[in-house]
C-alpha cells in the first residue's frame, strides 16, 4: 500500500484528498488514512516528506534539503515577512478557521492590510463563512504555509502557552 | 550554540553602552499595535503580567503614545483604547478601593486586559517560532506540474497548421458557393437546437470532436453559421470546453466532465436554445 501511495503522490500535481487516493487504490478511506499516518511517522531522515492539511496530503521535499534545492534550482530566498504578518499568520495557524474580527481582537489592531498580503502570498485562504451575523469570512492556512515554514502538518507547531481560561468574556 | 550566545551577550552590552552614552534609548522598533508595545514595556521591566504591572508601565505607555508618529486614525484609536484602560487600572491600583458594588465589574475589566495581554504574548511567541523557521530557511517544495500526459488528440489532427485550417475552410466555403447555385429543397434548414444536439450526441460517444469536422459536414453557408453559433452557445453555457493548443491551431471540442450528467438533467436548457432560434 505504501509503495502505491508513494507512486500516486509522485504523479499528483497538487494536494490530493484521502478519498481520492482510496478511490484510486480501491481501498477503504480509513485504511488509506492509517497507512498515510504510519508512513509520515517513519519519514524522518528521508528526502521526501508527506505534508498533511485537513484530509489532503502532498509529497514534498525534506526541509533540510532547502539550501541545496535553492542552489540546484537557482532560487532566491523568499522575501521576509513583516512582524505584523508573522503575528497574524501565527494566530491564524493556531486558531483556524478564524474571522478577521477575532484576529483583530487578539492583536488589538486592524488587520485588513496584513490579511490581504497573506492571501496574495498564498499562505492563507478563505475557508467559508462563520454562521455569526454578517456571515464573516473565515481564514485558514494553506499547503504553501506548511512548505514555506518546512512543516509537515499543523501538529508540528509548538503547543501554545495560553493563560488559563478566565471568567467568560463580558457579553460573550 | 555557544557562539550565538556570545554574540547576543555582546550585542546586549553594546546596546546598553549606547543607551548610557546618549542618555536615552532611540526607538528603533516599530510596534505592531498597543498590545505589542504594552508587552514590551512590561518585559523591559521584567514584570509579570498583572494589573499592578500594567499600572506601573502606564506612564511609559502614555509617553510613547505622545511621541507616536502620525499614524492612521484607526490605529491611533486602538492605542488610545488601551491607554484609557491603563489609566483606569492605574487609578484603581493607586486609590483606596470603593466598597463592592461598582468595584466588581471594574475588577473584571482590568483582568480582561491582563488576560488579553497574556493571550497576546503566547501568539507573539508563536510568531517568533515561525520567524525562526523562516530564518533557518527550511522550506520544502512539492510537485507543481503534472507529468506530461500523452496527447489525447486524434493523430489525424497532428501537424495541422494555420494555413491548412484556413485552406480547409475556404475550400469548403468555395464548394458551398458553387452548390448554392443549384436549387435546394427548402426542408434542408438546420436549426440551432438540432446542431447543438448533434454536437451533444457526438460527445456522448467520443471524448472530443474537432471543430473542423463539424464545419466539413455543413452543406450550406447557413449551416456553417448555425454550427458556429451552436458551438458558441454551448460554450457560453459551460457545457463544453474549447481547446486550441497553438495560435490558429485546430480547435478541439470536449464535453465538460462536471456537467456530464447535467446535460440529461436539464431539459429546460434545450428549450432555452429553442427560444433563441
Amino acid at each position: 500500500m505504501r509503495t502505491l501511495l508513494e507512486a500516486l503522490l509522485f504523479v499528483a500535481a497538487e494536494p490530493v484528498s484521502v478519498s481520492e487516493l482510496a478511490q484510486a487504490l480501491e481501498r477503504e478511506e480509513a485504511e488509506v488514512a492509517a497507512a498515510l499516518e504510519e508512513w509520515a511517522a517513519e519519514q524522518a531522515g528521508r528526502g521526501l516528506r508527506l505534508l498533511r492539511l485537513g484530509n489532503r496530503v502532498q509529497l514534498a521535499s525534506a526541509p533540510e534539503a532547502a539550501p541545496y534545492i535553492e542552489r540546484f534550482l537557482g532560487l532566491h530566498r523568499p522575501a521576509r515577512l513583516s512582524a505584523a504578518a508573522l503575528e497574524t499568520l501565527a494566530i491564524i495557524a493556531y486558531r483556524q478557521p478564524i474571522t478577521r474580527a477575532a484576529i483583530e481582537a487578539l492583536r488589538g489592531v486592524d488587520c485588513s492590510g496584513t490579511l490581504h498580503t497573506l492571501l496574495n502570498l498564498g499562505l492563507i485562504e478563505e475557508r467559508g463563512r462563520a454562521p455569526s451575523p454578517g456571515r464573516p469570512i473565515l481564514y485558514g492556512t494553506t499547503f504553501d504555509f506548511l512548505r514555506h515554514f518546512g512543516l509537515q502538518s499543523l501538529e508540528e507547531l509548538p503547543p501554545l502557552d495560553l493563560p488559563e481560561a478566565g471568567p467568560e468574556e463580558p457579553g460573550g | 550554540m555557544v557562539k550565538s550566545e556570545v554574540f547576543w551577550w555582546k550585542a546586549g552590552v553594546l546596546e546598553m553602552g549606547l543607551a548610557v552614552l546618549s542618555g536615552y534609548v532611540i526607538e528603533t522598533r516599530v510596534f505592531r499595535g498597543p498590545l505589542d508595545l504594552l508587552l514590551d514595556l512590561i518585559e523591559k521591566e521584567e514584570l509579570d503580567i498583572t494589573q499592578i504591572a500594567l499600572a506601573q508601565v502606564t506612564d511609559q505607555y502614555l509617553d510613547y503614545l505622545s511621541r507616536l508618529p502620525r499614524r492612521d486614525p484607526a490605529e491611533l484609536s486602538a492605542f488610545l483604547w488601551v491607554a484609557a484602560r491603563l489609566l483606569w487600572i492605574k487609578s484603581r491600583v493607586l486609590l483606596p478601593r470603593p466598597p463592592l458594588a461598582a468595584g466588581e465589574e471594574g475588577e473584571e475589566e482590568g483582568e480582561d486586559l491582563v488576560r488579553r495581554l497574556q493571550e497576546y504574548r503566547s501568539y507573539r511567541q508563536a510568531a517568533g517560532f515561525l520567524e525562526e523557521r523562516l530564518k533557518a530557511g527550511w522550506r520544502s517544495w512539492g510537485r507543481v506540474s503534472p507529468p506530461v500526459l500523452p496527447p489525447s488528440r486524434p493523430a489525424e489532427l497532428e501537424g495541422v497548421s494555420l494555413e491548412a485550417l484556413l485552406a480547409a475552410l475556404q475550400r469548403r466555403l468555395a464548394e458551398l458557393a458553387v452548390e448554392e447555385v443549384r436549387p435546394r429543397p427548402p426542408s434542408a434548414r438546420v436549426t440551432l437546437v438540432e446542431k447543438a444536439r448533434l454536437i451533444y450526441e457526438r460527445l456522448r460517444s467520443r471524448p472530443e470532436v474537432s471543430f473542423q469536422d463539424l464545419l466539413a459536414e455543413s452543406s450550406s453557408r447557413e449551416e456553417v453559421v448555425v454550427t458556429f453559433w451552436a458551438v458558441l452557445e454551448l460554450f457560453k453555457r459551460c457545457w463544453i470546453t474549447l481547446e486550441q493548443e497553438e495560435l490558429f491551431g485546430p480547435i478541439v471540442i470536449r464535453r465538460r466532465s462536471d456537467t456530464a450528467s447535467a446535460w440529461e438533467g436539464h431539459p429546460e436548457w434545450w428549450s432555452e436554445l429553442e427560444d433563441l432560434a
